[in-house]
């Protein structure tokens, strides 16, 4: 889980609105709310600003963020503070302002509680359930939970298994098991763990491969180690290897990451991975048939057409020939999730559907929807679980006027 | 004046000079024709070739640039067949016999296996982008139908000409069977290419090979290397059809350009 707890906070008298903990060692929620208020207010009043500067409060091992709504301020504890955390929190912000705006003006009894939940189990809880999710039932689960609908689901699947698995088990469609996973989950009546995937991206955190209280890893997992660069996915790194045995390397990826000498990237940063893939295979397909320099005129000036609204993309630039680079200051940037992936994403898919348009002029639209085509495939191979979110409908073209 | 402009005279140079050298053939100065078509062709060939080489020699085969390597070849090929042409006079000049004549074909060989080089680079390139076959089958058909045409022809040509001596055959044949492959393969690009702009450089390198493929099967049907007006006419257009297609090819990202400045 991404998040320790949640708080949304009436900021003009300091009213904890709704609060949710998801690790059983939560602040108070009244005692945070005054905190924060208060600590809010004192940033207004010093820098002498309409709108709070406060964005963040940091311990040795979490951190609170804070997102302010028109009356409202959100607040989150989390390990890291990214821009994608940020992004729910203002959602969820928006989302109960809309919702309960009755709150403003007068202080009443919604059900804030219960009529909340499917907010934020969409916001923070569904977004880590998977197909491939695997649920493990706690042991007296029956205590943690009053939900019919949770109960019959938990009665009948197996203590251990994937939510497909559940799904199929119990005949039902997998997405109504992905919501009665998450609903367990809130409920606190699972745990869950998402196995390594072959799109994943990791990197290297240490490379201390043995610790006196975990034993010796085993040579070749060590070696498995210098291909987490941050940049390749696993799927990528094991063809590199020479992995016979992709399961064991699945499993090899996963000790490492237990231990703690791995992790894995940002989403905006495994989206700007996934993205540069695409990108580059598309920008290389097109040069064996265009020539180099065209194909770079294309990336340069579709670029060049989209930075005023995605400055960002300043930073994507183009080494010898057609080889993309992105420059170290957005790879910081996204790596540390000060970029949301959303942002990465819609600006790459424009940057995509410029090129594509530019192409198509030059080759017609039955050859370059051939090359989306094969480039989807190809990124498919090395992304197989994520390589749809990019939308490749959108690139391919019609025939041109 | 941009590279477009100039490649629009070029095509007007090459119809212009086709329709003065047949009004002149009309009107029986057809030695006139001859001579100045025999000397006018070498000199386009080498030029057009060296011309294709500074646009596109530069950096292209080390940065691997499929395209650009295309024009290169083909533009190295000019240069040997220029070499080829200036046989043709020192042969015009001397005597005609079937063993120079052999000579003749040998030396335009190179040329074209250059091109043949640079239009299957070129293909293997495309199919590596756009997928158009599976494993080997191209480059297996294309071995089997060029080895079968060239037998059937060399057999065909013989019983036809019973006279003609065999090593002119077996030259002149794989010749006419090269470029007609060349002409396929580029037809083939041309139609899948046929709505963007890289056809139009495509279509001149068609017209451009096509002219060669018919002085060849003229080659076939008449005395190989007699020195004919026609054969040497059907050279020059050819030449100065592929200059403009190495013009409008470097020029691409230019006609992009305009385009979207006149689509904003």
């Amino acid at each position: 889980m991404e998040i320790n707890s949640i708080y949304i906070i009436k900021r003009e008298t300091g009213v904890c609105l709704y609060n949710k903990d998801f690790t059983e060692s939560a602040f108070d929620p009244q005692l945070l709310s005054s905190f924060l208020v208060a600590m809010t207010s004192f940033f207004d009043e010093a820098t002498r600003s309409m709108t709070s500067q406060a964005r963040a409060f940091e311990g040795t091992h979490y951190k609170i963020i804070v997102e302010f709504g028109d009356w409202t301020l959100g607040a989150v504890s989390t390990k890291e503070d990214t821009e994608n955390t940020r992004t729910k929190l203002r959602r969820l912000i928006e989302r109960f302002e809309e919702q309960f705006s009755v709150l403003r003006w007068v202080e009443i009894d919604l059900a804030v509680h219960t009529r909340f939940e499917p907010c934020v189990i969409d916001e923070f809880i569904r977004s880590n359930i998977h197909s491939d999710t695997i649920i493990t039932v706690r042991p007296e689960w029956q205590h943690y939970t009053k939900k019919t609908e949770v109960i019959s689901f938990l009665r009948l699947i197996p203590s251990i298994c994937t939510v497909k698995e559940a799904a199929e088990f119990l005949e039902i469609p997998l997405e109504v098991g992905l919501n009665l996973a998450a609903e367990a989950l809130w409920e606190k009546t699972i745990t869950i763990e998402n196995p390594v995937k072959p799109d994943d991206i990791f990197q290297a955190m240490s490379i201390m491969g043995t610790s006196p209280l975990t034993g010796p890893l085993e040579p070749e997992t060590v070696r498995t180690l210098t291909e987490f660069d941050g940049e390749t996915p696993i799927s990528i790194a094991a063809e590199r290897l020479k992995t016979s045995d992709l399961k064991r390397f699945l499993d090899d990826v996963a000790l490492l990451e237990k231990r703690k000498m791995i992790e894995l990237v940002s989403p905006a940063h495994s989206v700007a991975i996934r993205y540069t893939s695409a990108l580059q295979l598309l920008l290389k397909n097109c040069a064996n048939i265009v020539g180099l320099d065209v194909m770079r005129m294309i990336f340069l000036k579709s670029r060049e057409q989209l930075v005023d609204n995605y400055p960002w993309l300043a930073f994507v630039s183009l080494e010898e020939g057609v080889d993309i680079e992105l420059r170290s200051s957005l790879t910081a940037a996204t790596i540390k999730g000060t970029i949301g992936p959303d942002v990465i994403n819609d600006g790459f898919r424009v940057l995509l559907q410029f090129m594509t348009r530019k192409v198509r002029d030059l080759l017609g639209s039955t050859p370059i929807n051939k090359i989306v085509t094969n480039t989807r495939r190809e990124i498919q191979n090395h992304f197989p679980g994520t390589a749809y979110e990019i939308e490749w409908e959108s690139l391919t073209t019609m025939k041109s006027s | 004046m941009s590279r477009l402009t100039y490649a629009v005279i070029l095509i007007l140079l090459g119809v212009m000079f086709l329709v003065i050298s047949f009004f002149l053939l009309v009107i029986g100065f057809d030695e006139l024709v001859s001579n100045y078509s025999m000397i006018i062709a070498p000199i386009t060939a080498l030029l057009m070739g060296i011309m294709g080489i500074s646009f596109f020699g530069r950096e292209s085969f080390l940065k691997e640039d499929r395209y650009h390597t295309l024009n290169v070849w083909f533009a190295l090929g000019l240069v040997f067949f220029s070499l080829a042409d200036i046989t043709t006079i020192l042969v015009y000049i001397s005597s005609n016999s079937s063993e120079i004549c052999f000579t003749i074909g040998l030396v335009q060989i190179p040329g074209l296996l250059l091109w043949a080089l640079g239009i299957v680079g070129y293909l293997k390139s495309l199919d590596s982008s756009l997928r158009l076959t599976e494993g080997t089958q191209l480059w297996l058909a294309l071995g089997i139908v060029t080895s079968l045409a060239t037998l059937s022809l060399v057999v065909i040509v013989t019983i036809v000409f019973p006279s003609r001596n065999i090593l002119s055959s077996l030259v002149s044949v794989p010749i006419l069977v090269v470029l007609g492959l060349i002409m396929c393969i580029i037809t083939g690009i041309f139609w899948i290419f046929k709505d963007g702009y890289i056809s139009r450089p495509l279509l001149l390198l068609l017209v451009g090979v096509a002219f060669l493929f018919i002085r060849n099967i003229f080659w076939q049907i008449e005395n190989f290397c007699d020195g004919n007006a026609l054969n040497q006419l059907a050279a020059i257009e050819s030449y100065l059809i592929l200059g403009a297609s190495f013009l409008i090819a470097s020029e691409l990202n230019v006609i992009l350009e305009s385009r979207e400045k006149k689509m904003t």
